[in-house]
């Protein structure tokens, strides 16, 4: 390894300015890149860790301005180029992954012509010859029948292997420095392992640098050399990724390493020693049967649930994991009786819900509810979070003014939420307390059961564990029932009693949880348990 | 390598694709022929609400209001322009003429309406291609501008300027043009319609409210395709600024650019008669004006019936060229299934 880094940056400082006023997104970030060294910028969102990635090619929105510092790449000032010049730059020397594989590359252009595009601007090859070696690019990182796929457009390509074409665009010009923006974060597990495993290989195979932005230390533990942590614009700690993961120096780390839900595995446990009632029935709470449901009348229908079977007991928690696409969230949706099924039954509480109308699907919602995925779209932007939390009890006539307002201060310090909070609106809220009050008022109504549809994959880790645990914590103390769906096993394993691994519609095994994880029956759930990040390293 | 299944995908769009195509098309032609028949309806409507007999109208107009005419005269008037006989027979008889390519006879000048309006079809065409051309050329050069434009408020200031373009009338303009590019400096001429030089100055009167139009729908698709994540990974790529907005911005921006076309050429055959009568040039637009104080209802009839069609037919024409520039529409059309082909290369 040469003396002098690739790259340096030194007390770089990055402000966004709004008409509110100006917040410093960056307030002075140290970083060393050596050659051939993948360095990991970890943080949860809003830590600045994107504006470091983005700064570094002076790419950043209109609102930002580099407010100081010094970037040197290569002994080049980057910070001193002239727009032209740093063009030259950007793609031939430095590449960039970015982050979001749908609507990152050019809806109208051909795959092939996208990155025929790089290389002729920066190698100068004739069309033909770029056009050729785009093939070839596509066949480098892993794209199958390269030929046919350059002459496609995006939307004709999956999430991972736009992924994929997006990478060959960074490594096109064989760059000394390649940026990755949260590379896999909008991919399947499974995927991800893939994706990153192909970005392995190519800097392997052309010893490029590799500057990793990521959220999940997991990623970062196994991919980087080196781990940068960054909250609210500084870097907190820096070191070996063995070392910041083994023995986190700063608060901070420590927090993120506990949280990480991949790197740990035990189930959590009601918090103030409340035991969970399991009470034992004879017969199941919720069963399911036969439950089946395909999308599309003719010509390629999609199979989201085929011939479902299994029961969850009352007070448990039953997961189900599978990645986009495998029907776990149409099977939640059929459960809760959103969505209507073909065939098959489904008994609550010994009653048969399956076709239920009118009045009694109305009572019926008041002993199962649901929370969803997205804090953002599902609470209301212009109603307070009292009246929110009020609706479902205004709703079904529950009480009169006063004793609802009194409700709703209790369903707020249940969710351990400041009732103070309740003048306030959606927006200026954080993702965790959102999603807080989307269980409060999923809980108002005092139901049995609640069917979670990822809950918390909106969520940075460190807030997944705590709006968890809170989940155990009300679980414990109202004897809820939950129907846990998630992609991520790591949360799943964190909450679950018994999980169901669905795949195409298709429930694929199920079992206990514990039996699940230690003794995986089937290769698609040993594919998924393998591919969680940070499998390789010992839980600290 | 080639592959049997590769082989199959690659026949599979030929052999849906009859089928696909006839349903994408088949509602819009409906469409189009539904804006017809309602335009006929309306005017034909609202024609025959007004108080009083249009012939009886139309004689008063050409020979003042003292004329007296024989019943038997009228009867036979009545019967020469197609307005004899119950309402709903008018009605009829007026809608299927429009298959045949039959608009019936000018009250005013005894012509054959098709005859009058072929005459100064060519003149209007000229002067509203013309002005679509230029107006699109405008909007292109302002919004590409203030895309590029920094800092923000030069940015802010350049997009209140097209604006100006519909908020002055045409006949405002058009004097001024006049006063200025005729009468002043003697480059174009102030009236007639021979030649191209006639057409530049009712062209660009035409054109700034076509442009103004023109912005606001491209700046908007040029700031939204601007801020997506593709146009950063071409920045990212280090291609140069011309070809990140030429081949990455504007191509995307055109695409919801596009489907207002039709609209404009809408407003481009009703926006002539003002400009028309400023430049005394022969064309729809003043046939209109004319025709209204002739109280010659066979002609209005007849304009109303033309512009609907022409409206209808590039309606019809952007719709479907819009399926053959957007790929994913294309993919739809050709009965292609991205999404099963691609999950099975994905495990």
């Amino acid at each position: 390894m040469t003396s002098v880094p690739l790259l340096t940056v030194r007390g770089l400082r990055v402000d966004y300015t709004t008409p509110k006023g100006t917040t410093a997104a960056l307030r002075g970030v140290d970083l060393d890149v050596d050659r051939g060294e993948v360095v990991a910028v970890v943080g949860e969102s809003g830590s600045g860790k994107s504006t470091i990635a983005h700064a570094l090619v002076r790419l950043l929105p209109e609102e930002a301005t580099i407010a100081g510092g010094d970037i040197r790449f290569d002994d080049v000032d980057v910070m001193s180029l002239s727009q032209r010049a740093l063009r030259r730059v950007r793609g031939a020397r430095i590449g960039f992954v970015p982050q979001d594989p749908s609507h990152s590359l050019n809806p109208v252009l051909r795959i092939g012509e996208q990155i025929a595009e790089v290389v002729r601007r920066h190698l100068g090859l004739t069309p033909p010859a770029a056009a050729a070696r785009a093939v070839e690019i596509l066949d480098e990182v892993g794209v199958p029948d390269p030929a046919q796929r350059a002459r496609q457009y995006p939307h004709e390509l999956s999430g991972g292997l736009r992924q994929r074409v997006l990478i060959g665009i960074a490594w096109a010009c064989n760059p000394e420095l390649v940026i990755a923006d949260e590379p896999t974060s909008a991919l399947d597990a499974t995927v991800q392992r893939h994706v990153l495993d192909r970005m392995q290989a190519m800097r392997a195979a052309h010893g490029t640098s590799v500057l990793l932005v990521t959220h999940d230390l997991g990623v970062a533990a196994d991919r980087a050399d080196r781990i940068v942590v960054v909250n609210k614009g500084e870097i907190v700690e820096r070191g070996a990724s063995a070392e910041v993961l083994a023995d986190p120096q700063h608060e901070y780390t420590r927090r993120l390493v506990a949280a990480a839900p991949g790197l740990r595995s035990r189930r959590l446990e009601p918090s103030g020693g409340a035991s969970r009632a399991v009470t034992e029935a004879s017969e199941p709470f919720l069963r399911v049967r036969g439950l089946s449901k395909t999308y599309g009348s003719t010509g390629s229908p999609i199979v989201a649930a085929d011939d479902l079977e299994f029961s969850i007991d009352r007070g448990t928690t039953f997961a189900i994991v599978g990645e986009s696409g495998s029907g776990k969230s149409t099977t939640a949706r059929m459960i809760a009786r959103i969505v209507e099924s073909d065939a098959g039954t489904i008994t609550f509480d010994g009653a048969d819900i399956t076709r239920l109308r009118g009045t009694a699907l109305r009572q019926l919602r008041r002993r199962l509810q649901v929370v969803y995925q997205n804090p953002f779209g599902s609470l209301d932007p212009r109603m307070t979070i009292g009246a929110i939390i009020d609706e479902p009890l205004r709703a079904f006539g529950m009480g009169s003014r006063g004793e609802r307002a009194s409700t709703v201060r209790d369903l707020m310090a249940d969710v351990r939420l400041d009732p103070a909070l309740a003048a306030r609106r959606p927006a200026q809220l954080s993702g965790g307390q959102r999603q807080r009050v989307a269980i409060a008022r999923a809980l108002a109504l005092r139901p049995e059961m609640i069917i979670l549809d990822e809950p918390v994959s909106a969520l940075d880790v460190s807030v997944q564990e705590q709006v968890l645990q809170l989940l155990v914590d009300l679980q414990a103390e109202h004897a809820l029932t939950y129907l846990f769906i998630s992609h991520d096993l790591g949360v799943i394993r964190q909450i679950s009693d018994e999980v169901a691994v669905m795949r195409r519609g298709v429930i694929l095994e199920q079992g206990s949880a514990e039996s699940v994880f230690a003794a995986p029956q089937h290769d698609y759930t040993r594919d998924l348990l393998s591919a969680i990040p940070g499998g390789g390293v010992a839980a600290g | 390598m080639t592959s049997p299944a590769q082989r199959v995908d690659a026949m599979g769009p030929r052999r849906g694709s009859v089928g696909t195509v006839a349903r994408f098309l088949l509602p819009k032609i409906g469409q189009a022929l539904f804006v017809v028949w309602a335009s006929y309806t309306v005017a034909f409507l609202l024609i025959h609400a007004l108080p009083g007999d249009p012939i009886l109208a139309a004689l008063a107009v050409r020979g003042g209001d003292a004329t007296t005419t024989d019943p038997a005269v009228l009867d036979e008037l009545r019967a020469r322009y197609g307005l004899d006989g119950p309402l709903w027979q008018q009605y009829l008889g007026g809608f299927f003429g429009i298959f045949r390519g039959d608009l019936g006879v000018s009250i005013a000048t005894g012509l054959p309406v098709s005859e009058t309006i072929l005459r100064v079809a060519g003149p209007t065409t000229a002067l509203a291609g013309f002005a679509l051309i230029v107006g699109f050329l405008i909007a292109l050069a302002f919004t590409v501008w203030a895309y590029l434009a920094r800092p923000a408020w030069v940015r802010n200031v350049i997009v209140q300027i097209p604006p100006l373009g519909i908020a002055v009338p045409a006949f405002l303009t058009g004097l001024v043009l006049i006063t200025v590019f005729s009468f002043g400096l003697g480059w174009f001429p102030a009236s007639g319609a021979s030649g191209f030089a006639s057409v530049v100055l009712p062209g660009i009167t035409l054109a700034l409210p076509t442009a103004a139009i023109f912005f606001q729908v491209f700046s908007a698709a040029v700031f939204d395709a601007g801020a997506s994540p593709f146009v950063f990974t071409a920045n990212a790529k280090g291609l140069s600024q011309s070809a990140v907005v030429f081949r990455h911005v504007l191509r995307n921006a055109m695409l919801p650019a596009i489907t207002i076309i039709g609209l404009q050429v809408g407003y481009l055959a009703g926006g002539t008669a003002v400009v028309e009568t400023v430049f005394s040039r022969d064309g729809i637009g003043r046939l209109t004006v004319d025709s209204v104080l002739a109280r010659d209802i066979n002609v209005l009839m007849g304009v109303v019936i033309v512009v609907a069609t022409v409206y209808a037919v590039v309606t019809l024409v952007v719709d479907a060229l819009y399926g053959v520039i957007d790929p994913r529409t294309r993919t739809a059309l050709a009965g292609a299934k991205p999404i099963s082909a691609a999950k099975e290369v994905r495990t």
